[in-house]
């Protein structure tokens, strides 16, 4: 069943109330691994339900397989179990293995799902009482008619349960009647002859319908279109308490929603005035950031100008610029012009290149006051109009303050930095025999060590969000000004040497070589070089917004790790095209990789790994990735 | 449990804090409640606005669940402690009567129920800060006047008395041990001379045994045997 956001506190109320115990935990949140919105929403549920007194168990899952395991595993007292990140898409009554029956009455188990993936599966929504998902109100809304197909197609199932037994009892002919309604179907269950004339064949065709209209909307394609700390913190400000006057879990729900933006610029966008009146609420002078009086155990958030720049208050200006995603697409860095647009905008600024290579912290403080100044004033000229948004920034008394972007960025770097103990793994490991035999064996382990680092930076980064302490995000922030860098490399090497291939449908990146390939191994990291190449793309004039497969290859298990990624609009400028019509800034591709990926898959018959929770991601045979790929672009499913 | 052994003749500065947490304090609850008989303690009838006492551990459980809002104390305002600071600078040699567990309260309270007082917290921390750092002066400068029979540090609270406490006892045992022999020596060269080993056991610096016991007397008391 489903939830819209009134009912939401009713819900919690409901966990808490079977969640309280003396002696045992009746309550496990599993949290997708790789995802800060999933993080952050863990964060504050963990820290509501310590202040409750309520025990719990956080368990950070990679893949479904990882999610069944654990599931398998728990005890009988468990009576919620909360899905962070995952699960929305899925059928979680058969990948779980729950048996509806049996778990109401033995159990009392009920799972709750707080996912922002749509399409929703409409077996958890519509098909099922143990499972609540949580929802924007938008079922209600959109998704009308699938609910009435859903819930015939349910019914014709049942009518034919029972008309086969009387079937069995009365040999009836069958005979056409072409007008008859559905109604008439259900209330034909008697044993007249008359009635036990079935229309089956319109009854066929009742079927097929609904399940086109079923159809037809999982085919859609893929997308997240809201965050998950923001339901959680809508659903914690409608409960009476002062739980919504904490400043950390606003923050929390501003990073959660801030992480998305890369991908889905418009969660942000929309959420934002929402963010913004909720952050002066509880700091009246929050806009006025020239009435800065620091305290040293303050911790306020304010709003000030955030930039498209990277990690502007941390490094460089030059830098922050030179590495900054947005710049690179608009002013094409990746070409010696480029860099040299870039260098003439500086002195056309009337910043001195000296100045901008300088540390932030140090650079001279007439130009920083000035900056915003000169932003609106000459950027319009390069075409950078959109590199000025609204942000949020935090202060830890005189430790220093961070801005929201760019304790994303540090969240990120933090999640996808396991190079020093995969390099332990990888000397173990060398050591390994490999004759062919425990070839599986091996590989089987070496995915198995790639999640476990995963789950420990998932733990990893959960440490950098304490509350009064940047200094595990500065952490952070060291390591992700170096996988920036990593993707500028990457990046600018697959420009140069044409790497990029354009196949029609869909446009295809594969990585088999280079220094930087170990880093790749990440669903992160690669998704990020993913987006560079996309929002390069983007800026193309004459050509259509196509989709991008970008696949790497993970030398020692001798599988690529291929990523479908939906193509972005360009930020700002409208293309004036024929193909583009209207630049809908309220609008994003949506992601039609997952069902392509899976349907191919089946249809080759080649090894993949389908387990990630964002479906649009898989592992491959290294062999059998050319006729997968050769499949993909004949299958008309892009 | 073991500890290290400079450890062992001591409190840990956790184990004051969870002393320190059964103390009473005021509450304004915010929500009606019931009593609760718990182990230690009973919690009673908590009624919206109407002042109760409760324990200082509950008082913090109760404040994160936001039911209730604490009644600061007295002594936790900037113009009580600025006066008390001003009495320190006065008196060099005495130290301002403070109540018994003010550090732990305080960074409690300041931690916890920072919105409950009344001045802003920033500035009280830098007020405790400096109180902090005047009294561990003078306990330090109070050190030259260590002997070997007794020790007089008025309204010292229980964390500063524990930090002292290892020091001053082993320097105090090893200058009684110094002294014995020193008397010994004396009175094996001079055994008519009745020497006065009072002398040393004056109160004349203000400074007595804390815990009121006159460790003189004991001694006067063995030498007389020892004759």
């Amino acid at each position: 069943m489903y939830l819209n956001p009134t009912d939401f506190p009713k819900a919690l109320n409901d966990i808490k109330k079977t969640s309280l115990s003396h002696s045992t935990c009746k309550l496990v949140i599993f949290v997708s691994c790789l995802n800060i919105d999933a993080l952050c929403g863990a964060k504050i549920l963990a820290s509501l339900f310590k202040k409750e007194l309520i025990p719990y168990q956080l368990i950070p899952v990679v893949g479904y397989s990882e999610l069944k395991n654990h599931y398998s595993k728990l005890d009988d007292d468990i009576n919620n179990i909360i899905l962070l990140g995952c699960g929305a898409m899925i059928d979680i009554e058969t990948i779980l293995n729950v048996d509806p029956d049996n778990f109401l009455e033995v159990y009392r188990r009920k799972i709750y799902v707080i996912d922002g993936h749509r399409p929703w599966n409409l077996d958890n929504i519509f098909g099922s009482q143990i499972i609540v998902c949580f929802d924007d109100g938008l079922i209600d809304q959109d998704l009308v008619d699938q609910k009435h197909a859903y819930e015939s197609l349910v019914d014709l199932q049942k009518d034919d349960e029972s008309e086969n037994e009387n079937e069995n009892e009365d040999h009836i002919i069958e005979i056409k009647e072409p007008n008859n309604d559905k109604e008439e179907i259900i209330s034909d269950n008697n044993a007249d002859e008359k009635t036990n004339k079935k229309p089956t064949i319109s009854k066929k065709a009742l079927v097929m319908k609904n399940e086109q209209i079923i159809e037809d909307y999982y085919s859609q394609g893929s997308t997240i279109i809201t965050s998950i700390t923001i339901q959680i913190y809508s659903m914690l400000s409608l409960i009476d308490d002062d739980i919504s006057n904490d400043i950390d879990i606003l923050w929390l729900s501003i990073i959660g929603t801030m992480s998305l933006d890369n991908k889905y610029p418009q969660i942000y966008k929309r959420l934002y005035p929402l963010l913004r009146d909720e952050v002066i609420r509880l700091n009246p002078t929050a806009s006025y950031s020239y009435l800065s009086s620091n305290k040293a155990d303050q911790s306020l958030i304010k709003m000030d100008k955030d930039y498209h720049l990277f990690l502007l208050r941390h490094w460089s200006l030059y830098n922050s610029f030179f590495y900054s995603n947005y710049v690179n697409s608009k002013l094409l860095l990746w070409q010696e012009e480029g860099r040299k647009k870039l260098n003439k905008m500086f002195a056309k600024m009337g910043i001195s290149l000296q100045v901008a290579n300088q540390d932030w912290l140090y650079m001279d403080i007439s130009v920083k006051k000035r900056l915003n100044q000169i932003f609106v004033k000459y950027l319009g000229l390069y075409g950078l109009d959109e590199l000025i948004r609204d942000g949020f920034v935090r202060t830890f008394g005189y430790r220093g303050s961070i801005a929201a972007s760019e304790c994303v960025e540090s969240l990120t770097s933090l999640l996808e930095h396991d190079n020093q103990i995969f390099e332990e793994y990888e000397k173990e490991s060398n050591k390994e025999n490999l004759n062919p035999n425990s070839r599986d064996n091996y590989i089987n382990k070496r995915i198995m060590k790639k999640e476990k680092i995963w789950i420990s930076n998932f733990w990893k980064s959960w440490d950098a969000l304490e509350n009064n302490n940047i200094s595990k995000i500065k952490n952070g922030l060291k390591y992700a000004k170096h996988s920036q860098q990593i993707i500028f490399r990457t990046g600018m090497l697959i420009m140069d040497k044409k790497l990029l291939k354009n196949l029609r449908v869909f446009r295809l990146v594969v990585l088999k070589d280079g220094s930087d390939l170990e880093f790749f191994k990440n669903p992160l990291m690669l998704s990020r070089l993913g987006i560079w190449i996309l929002e390069i793309l983007s800026e193309y004039e004459f050509s259509p917004l196509l989709p991008l497969v970008i696949a790497t290859l993970d030398v020692s298990t001798d599988t690529y790790l291929v990523m479908g990624l939906a193509s972005i609009y360009p930020k700002g400028k409208k293309r004036d095209d024929d193909d583009i019509m209207l630049l809908d800034e309220n609008k994003t591709m949506l992601n039609t990789f997952s069902i392509a990926f899976q349907q191919v898959s089946e249809a080759t018959g080649a090894k993949v790994r389908i387990d990630s929770f964002e479906n649009s991601i898989i592992e491959i045979r290294k062999d059998d990735l050319t006729p997968f790929l050769e499949r993909l672009t004949l299958c008309g499913l892009i | 449990m073991s500890f290290p052994q400079r450890l062992r003749d001591t409190f840990l500065a956790s184990e004051i804090n969870f002393l320190a947490e059964n103390e009473l304090v005021d509450v304004l609850p915010k929500t009606s409640m019931d009593s609760l008989p718990l182990i230690g303690t009973n919690l009673p009838k908590l009624r919206i606005n109407q002042k109760v006492s409760i324990p200082i551990w509950l008082a913090i459980i109760l404040k994160k669940q936001n039911k209730i809002n604490l009644i600061p104390p007295n002594w936790l305002s900037i113009n009580y402690l600025k006066q008390k600071y001003e009495e320190e600078l006065k008196n060099k040699d005495k130290f301002s009567e403070m109540p018994w567990f003010w550090l732990e309260f305080s960074k409690m309270f300041l931690i916890h129920f920072k919105d409950d007082l009344i001045d802003p917290s920033y500035s009280i921390r830098s007020i405790i800060q400096d109180l902090r750092e005047i009294r561990l002066i003078k306990i330090r400068s109070g050190f030259k006047e260590l002997n070997e029979s007794n020790l007089t540090f008025n309204n010292l609270s229980l964390m500063e008395i524990n930090e002292i406490r290892p020091f001053a006892i082993k320097v105090m045992d090893q200058l009684r041990k110094l002294n014995h022999s020193i008397e010994s020596s004396y009175q094996s060269q001079n055994n008519d001379h009745d020497n006065d080993n009072d002398n040393e056991n004056d109160n004349e610096n203000g400074y007595q045994n804390d815990y009121g016991y006159e460790y003189d007397d004991d001694y006067n008391i063995d030498i007389d045997m020892n004759k």
